[in-house]
């Protein structure tokens, strides 16, 4: 386990009075036991402990907080759900957590111009269910979407599988209400940015994604898409990864465009297989799950091609979802495929970089063999139709040795993701988890103006200090140091 | 200041041949505007960054133009700047047909890149003129009314190369279809005309073209029903996209259906029975695409129309405005417009809705020795808490109402990234938000 910063600075006795001033003492939080909640986030083998949380309940009692923070210099981190990937949340240096998830109502459904008003405590799926009866629903979809927030899918730019046809979340986020660190409340973009762009410039696109660092969304306005009129998915099956790779890659070049495409191979196929007995081939080197969706009529012609796709690239039989039900289960084999890995390694570190889709075989091939040179096995469940790939890299930290190996092997794995011409991250972030090879992707200058762009936003950079874009090496604000750049390993 | 040294250093950097400075040739470029000092023509990104920071150097305002086709957006420009044409340029860096992704110079114009995509069947869905470049369309935020199926800019473009007013090459984005690594910087420069930095390369997202594409004319005797039929269809059927006219008489509209070939007839079917029942006529209009610029219907009834007296006139476009509004709120404006309009001595007014609800206005002048008074009906509209943007006005008139407005609390954010990526404040000086 890595403790970040062991026993951070107490929060200063006046900032603790604010604060139970502006939100009442039962929503401050500052015993030991209750703090240990939330000293990681997904991200689970970095830890650090908070100076204090705060339950907030309105956008009133956000400024209210953050006003208090602003005054007395402390840092703070906004958290919904806790479910990101890359450490986004963790309270480093002692920081304020400001709990967002008690501000979870849906404000107004406009059905006509499909835009809903939310807070940002607002879990993912509770915004589809909300809309569904009248047929509409949010379509970013994260495999956390039933306990995510809104809020954290903004800070995180978050994705999912069906964001191949539909985008990620910064294509449904129209406008924001937001507290800036200095806790002044200001509206980027909607309401009315929610019809058409105003003038100006982009600030709800440059918010999503900022992981917090730029203030804290205290109300979401977002698209909502119709429900496809009818959805077909399909299973196909190939004899290798290679195989099934080139497979997307074709249906891309055939100018197709899935509303999923997910490639599960054989490594993630055994261990989902002898957890949850779905009925997936176990001789197979890699699966493809293909979901289509649109208007009824053409929709099997586009599956025939699809099939013809898989076909050309060696694809040994194609199924598909007879009904509802068991196009549910071919899901639920791909939303628990990382919980399932848990059974067959006791470690394993898992990458989010993307790459072009015509470049998948040749990446996947070096991701294999830089397993088999350290001597550890790499496994592969992820959005083929993007091209982002989650390799795990499966080790046992219990022997030190293969650490050093799965390092070795997950920093090769990033130089043929850089070299094909990819970034680091395609949804999760870069949070704590990667701020070390941004410079491997970004120049000095192109950091520089990220860094000066957020200094416009948070002067004093209080507003979650030390994620998404690393601190110039010279600065150093005292007490606030950086922190250590290294890839922190997952736990399984 | 654009001093003989300053054009001297500026030839010596990009050759002679390169930089203009006739002023009968400048002249011609002033489009509305103050004229231009000088017209330059860098050849590649790192020769646009030495130019920014000579010009940065003396002070020189730098103007950045490609195809000409939105300069009259925006407020006046400074007299004397340097005009900066990307031109030249014009290459397609990286296409990969297969990655549904392709890098070009921001000097490429729209429709020869399009038609490099048209050959392997993709497309980048845009509404826009074909003479406008990459960058003109990023710098301005180009969409029409296809935004409704496929979005604007933002959902397309996926990396940029920029020079900021420091003459700084930065990258920001990256060349994969999803990627968080780091702030999206790109989407700053989406819409912001120029004033951060000047794109001079840009990555799109492209789509495969749809197999059958088709645009319809739907007529009805009057606008009530005509506007009831087009939110009832934008509301139920996945149609490319929704542009209603009027207050032309009878009521007109085109809508855009992109499907496969069963599911077109299907659309198109389900589209005859709703404007059968409306009283309203479908016709197929043999255009592709629906454009916001030529809404070729209407424009072929403007050709003349008939003043009181029983004279017919050319009609002369005097002004546009645009703004954002649900369809429920766009109507209840309308009804007001026409009188707005006609107290501030306007001939002819027509508006058109995008589906879901972006407004542009084109107001004509009413052919009498008066001219019309754009600024107060532009305040009139404010004050009605209409956000009207001047989005184009013919050369004379005089405008004391900003173009872009009315003023947001964002703006202040929006002063403040400005002098972060323009330290020097050159690049476009006063022709954006808020004088920026």
């Amino acid at each position: 386990m890595n403790s970040i910063s062991s026993r951070p600075a107490a929060v200063p006795p006046a900032l603790l009075e604010a604060l139970r001033a502006a939100v009442g003492a039962a929503n401050v939080v500052t015993a030991d036991e209750e703090l240990f909640v939330y000293e990681c986030d997904g991200l689970t083998l970095d830890k650090a402990t908070p100076g204090a949380v705060v339950y907030v309940h309105s956008a009133m009692e956000v400024a209210a907080v953050v006003k208090a923070c602003a005054a007395a210099h402390y840092p703070f981190v906004a958290r919904g759900a806790g479910t990101g990937l890359s450490g986004g949340a963790i309270a480093l240096h002692g920081m304020l957590v400001i709990e967002l998830a008690r501000m979870n109502r849906v404000l107004e459904v406009d059905y006509e111009n499909r835009v809903a008003c939310v807070e940002p405590g607002v879990i993912n799926l509770n915004l589809t269910k909300a809309c569904a009866q009248r047929g509409l629903h949010y379509a970013p979809d994260p495999s956390s979407q039933g306990s995510c927030t809104i809020g954290g899918n903004v800070a995180e730019n978050s994705g999912g599988p069906h964001t191949l046809k539909y985008g990620v979340t910064v294509n449904h986020v129209l406008g924001l209400e937001v507290v800036l660190p200095n806790g002044e409340t200001v509206t980027l973009g909607g309401p009315l940015g929610a019809l058409g762009k105003l003038p100006g410039y982009d600030l709800v696109g440059l918010f999503v994604g900022s992981e917090g660092t730029f203030g804290i969304a205290t109300k979401v306005w977002v698209k909502l898409t119709p429900v496809p009129e009818t959805v077909k998915t399909l299973l196909a099956i190939f004899p290798s990864i290679e195989a099934a790779s080139r497979g997307v890659s074709r249906i891309v070049a055939h100018g197709i465009v899935p509303a999923a495409l997910e490639l599960i191979d054989k490594t993630i196929i055994r261990a989902v297989e002898e957890w949850l007995h779905l009925g997936f081939p176990l001789d197979a080197g890699a699966v493809l799950l293909i979901e289509l969706d649109g208007l009824r009529d053409g929709l099997d012609l586009i599956a025939g091609r699809v099939m013809e796709c898989c076909r050309e690239c060696g694809c040994l039989d194609v199924r598909a979802a007879k009904d509802e039900k068991e196009r549910l289960l071919l899901w639920k084999a791909r939303k628990q495929a990382f919980g399932a890995v848990g059974r067959i390694s006791p470690s394993y570190y898992v990458q989010d970089g993307v790459i072009p889709r015509s470049k998948l075989p040749e990446v996947l091939a070096k991701i294999e063999a830089s397993g088999r040179k350290h001597g550890l096995t790499t496994a592969n469940v992820f959005h083929a139709g993007d091209g982002n790939l989650h390799p795990l890299i499966l080790f046992d930290e219990r022997k030190p040795e293969q650490i050093e190996e799965a390092l070795a092997c997950n920093e090769e794995v990033l130089c043929a993701v850089i070299e094909a011409g990819g970034m680091l991250s395609g949804e999760h972030g870069i949070g704590i988890e990667k701020l070390a090879f941004m410079p491997r992707v970004f120049s000095e200058d192109d950091m520089d103006a990220m860094r000066k762009v957020r200094a416009v936003f948070d002067p004093q950079t209080l507003s979650n200090p030390g994620k998404a874009v690393p601190a110039r090496k010279c600065f150093e604000v005292r007490g606030h140091e950086p922190p250590a750049l290294r890839p922190p390993m997952r736990k399984a | 200041m654009m001093t003989e040294a300053f054009l001297n250093q500026l030839a010596k950097m990009l050759g002679a041949e390169h930089v203009v400075s006739n002023a009968r040739m400048l002249e011609a470029l002033a489009t509305g505007h103050a004229q231009p000092g000088a017209l330059c023509k860098p050849g590649s990104t790192e020769e646009v960054a030495a130019v920014v920071r000579l010009a940065g150097e003396h002070g020189v305002p730098v103007l950045p133009c490609g195809g000409w086709t939105a300069m009259a957006l925006g407020g006046e420009a400074p007299e004397g700047a340097l005009a900066l044409s990307l031109q030249r340029l014009d290459k397609m860096i990286a296409y990969e047909p297969a990655d549904l992704v392709a890098t070009a110079q921001a000097g490429m114009s729209f429709d020869v890149f399009q038609e490099a995509l048209f050959e392997h069947g993709q497309t980048l869905p845009l509404d826009a003129p074909a003479h406008a470049t990459l960058g003109g369309l990023v710098a301005t935020d180009r969409s029409g009314p296809r935004r409704l199926m496929h979005g604007t800019l933002r959902d397309m473009v996926l990396g940029l190369t920029v020079v900021n007013g420091d003459g700084v090459v930065r990258k920001c984005g990256g060349r994969v279809v999803k990627n968080v690594t780091g702030y999206a910087l790109e989407k700053l420069y989406i819409g912001s005309l120029g004033t951060l930095g000047i794109v001079t390369e840009a990555t799109f997202k492209l789509r495969p073209r749809p197999e059958t594409a088709s645009v319809q004319e739907i007529s009805a005797p009057d606008f009530g029903h005509g506007f009831e039929l087009m939110r009832d269809l934008a509301g139920r059927l996945p149609l490319a996209a929704a542009v209603a006219c009027f207050p032309a008489k009878p009521f007109s509209a085109q809508l855009g259906i992109e499907a496969s070939p069963p599911d077109h007839a299907r659309l198109l079917k389900e589209l005859e029975e709703a404007a059968a029942k409306a009283g309203a006529e479908v016709r197929e209009t043999g255009a592709e695409r629906v454009d916001a610029d030529e809404y070729p219907a209407v424009s072929r009834r403007l050709e003349s129309i008939a003043l009181p007296g029983g004279e017919t006139v050319a009609p002369a476009l005097a002004a546009r405005l645009s703004w954002p509004a649900k369809p429920a709120d766009f109507k209840t404006q309308m009804d007001r417009l026409d009188r707005l309009a006609a107290e501030a001595g306007f001939g002819y007014l027509m508006g058109y809705l995008d589906f879901p609800g972006f407004v542009s206005l084109e107001l004509f002048a009413n052919g009498g020795t008066e001219a019309p008074n754009l600024d107060a009906l532009v305040r009139a509209l404010r004050t009605d808490g209409v956000p009207a943007t001047v989005s184009w006005k013919s050369g004379a008139q005089p405008l004391s109402e900003p173009v872009f407005g009315p003023p947001r609390a964002e703006w202040a954010l929006m002063r403040e990234i400005k002098k972060a990526l323009d330290p020097r404040g050159i690049l476009n000086p006063g022709r954006f938000i808020a004088g920026l």
